[in-house]
């Protein structure tokens, strides 16, 4: 069976499971269950809304299905396949729980108003399941499809430097929907706030969570990547602080790449150079910087102009490894 | 943008990096608006002093490339492009004419002549 093949039935299979346990307990214990059943719950945990089970059972079938249309492989996919499969997965689960609460709640109850209250353990189950499951499912896929990692590409050409010769390289990359994005959460604590400004508690909690998450935009706007022979660093944010520093002696080569967000987990510092010796600098798609380190750790940038950024650090690396000099000295040479 | 020198080579620091600005703005990796490195950032990596690099900041202001704006750093100019190109053409003129052993003189008039 090819990759596609595979993560294809992977995500059927999921969706399909997802699907059976969702709606395979609303009908089989259909006449046990009130008509209209409770389906929404309030703040105390007393239900507070209902809905037919016809409704309920489309409702969960579409939860569950319309993932799946979306993520569907169609060309490129295999390089997605663990966001794929754990959007599958994360609705799967999640309506499941959520089916089987709802049938919990219900059960011969003869009235959806007389159904059981929602507790806290329950919230935590059905926030905590689905999330785990859909983790696992994200770190098996990884492994079995390896993604646009497995695919090795050549270094840049090196930038020939003379001996003696210093050089400076600079470049950044901005993302003006960050900023965009970063507005509307200012706006959204802002309403928020008018809402709840008065509940003591979430007034604290809500501007805490606001601004921290600004802050964390405001960091991701634009980076800016200087490069001189010592190291290469990267300034975060509109200040240029804070700032990461990567000696050039650690670094082996580098080469540019079309970056995809999605396969790096999305926008912000993705990944961990020292927990999974591999980590992402995305601020916008497109051209980016890709720094193979030692130890087989792997720095990717979003940046523009990394094509010359790539050149010069391979002319670095080069005329580090191997001191030009006067009297030329024969080398194998390999013919590919 | 990509800047480099060669010391000891017989330019000296400040025009080689003058020289190499005004490059990377006329082929449009330092664009309008934008600000060049914090001239402490570029002496540092170049391993020069850094009024070596403000000479070569006022070199090209003086060309007309940039602007000094106070609090915000050394910004290039919205005909920076197309003037620095002037510039390196006039610059090629100017050593294409001394090696003919013309004066300015003569390289003026010429110009008043096209």
């Amino acid at each position: 069976m090819s990759q596609a093949q595979t993560l294809k039935w992977s995500l059927l299979v999921s969706a399909g499971l997802g699907l059976c346990a969702s709606l395979l307990p609303l009908l089989i214990w259909g006449q046990r269950l009130p008509e209209p059943l409770a389906t929404h719950w309030g703040f105390g945990g007393a239900p507070d809304g209902a809905l037919p089970k016809a409704g309920l059972v489309l409702m969960e079938a579409g939860s569950i299905v319309l993932p799946l249309v979306l993520v569907w492989p169609r060309k490129l996919l295999v390089a997605r396949a663990p966001v794929a499969l754990a959007s599958v997965v994360f609705p799967s689960a999640l309506i499941a729980l959520v089916s089987m609460s709802v049938v919990w709640l219900n059960w011969d109850r003869a009235d959806w108003r007389g159904a059981g209250h929602f507790s806290g353990l329950l919230i935590a189950l059905l926030v905590g399941v689905p999330f785990a499951l859909a983790g696992g499912a994200f770190a098996i896929a990884r492994r079995v499809w390896p993604s646009g990692d497995a695919a090795p590409s050549a270094p840049a050409e090196a930038l020939p430097l003379a001996p003696g010769e210093r050089a400076y390289w600079s470049g950044s990359a901005f993302n003006g929907w960050l900023v965009s994005l970063a507005l509307f959460v200012m706006l959204e604590g802002g309403v928020l706030h008018l809402a709840f400004g008065k509940t003591p508690g979430m007034a604290e909690w809500n501007l805490a969570l606001h601004a921290l998450v600004v802050l964390l935009f405001m960091f991701m706007w634009k980076v800016r990547v200087t490069l001189n022979e010592r190291a290469l660093t990267i300034h975060y944010g509109l200040l240029g602080w804070p700032r990461q520093r990567i000696a050039l002696d650690r670094i082996r080569s580098a080469q540019t790449f079309e970056l995809v967000p999605m396969e790096h987990g999305g926008w912000g510092y993705r990944g961990s150079l020292k927990l999974t010796r591999r980590a992402a600098v995305v601020v916008r798609s497109g051209l980016a910087l890709r720094l193979e380190l030692e130890g087989g750790k792997r720095l990717s940038i979003t940046v523009d102009d990394a094509e010359t950024a790539a050149r010069l650090i391979n002319g670095f690396v080069n005329r580090r490894a191997d001191p030009p000099t006067n009297t030329a000295t024969p080398t194998a040479v390999h013919a590919s | 943008m990509l800047v480099r020198i060669l010391p000891y080579d017989g330019a000296p620091l400040y025009a080689q990096i003058a020289s190499q600005l005004r490059r990377a703005i006329t082929e449009g990796k330092v664009k309008e608006g934008e600000r060049l490195p914090p001239a402490r950032e570029l002496a540092e990596s170049l391993e020069v002093h850094m009024h070596t690099v403000l000479r070569a900041y006022d070199e090209l202001r003086q060309e007309g490339l940039l602007e000094v704006r106070r609090g915000r750093g050394v910004v290039v100019l919205g005909r920076g492009q197309g003037r620095a190109r002037l510039v390196e053409l006039a610059r090629a003129f100017a050593s294409e004419g001394a090696r003919q052993g013309l004066a300015l003189r003569e390289l003026r008039k010429l110009l008043g002549e096209v």
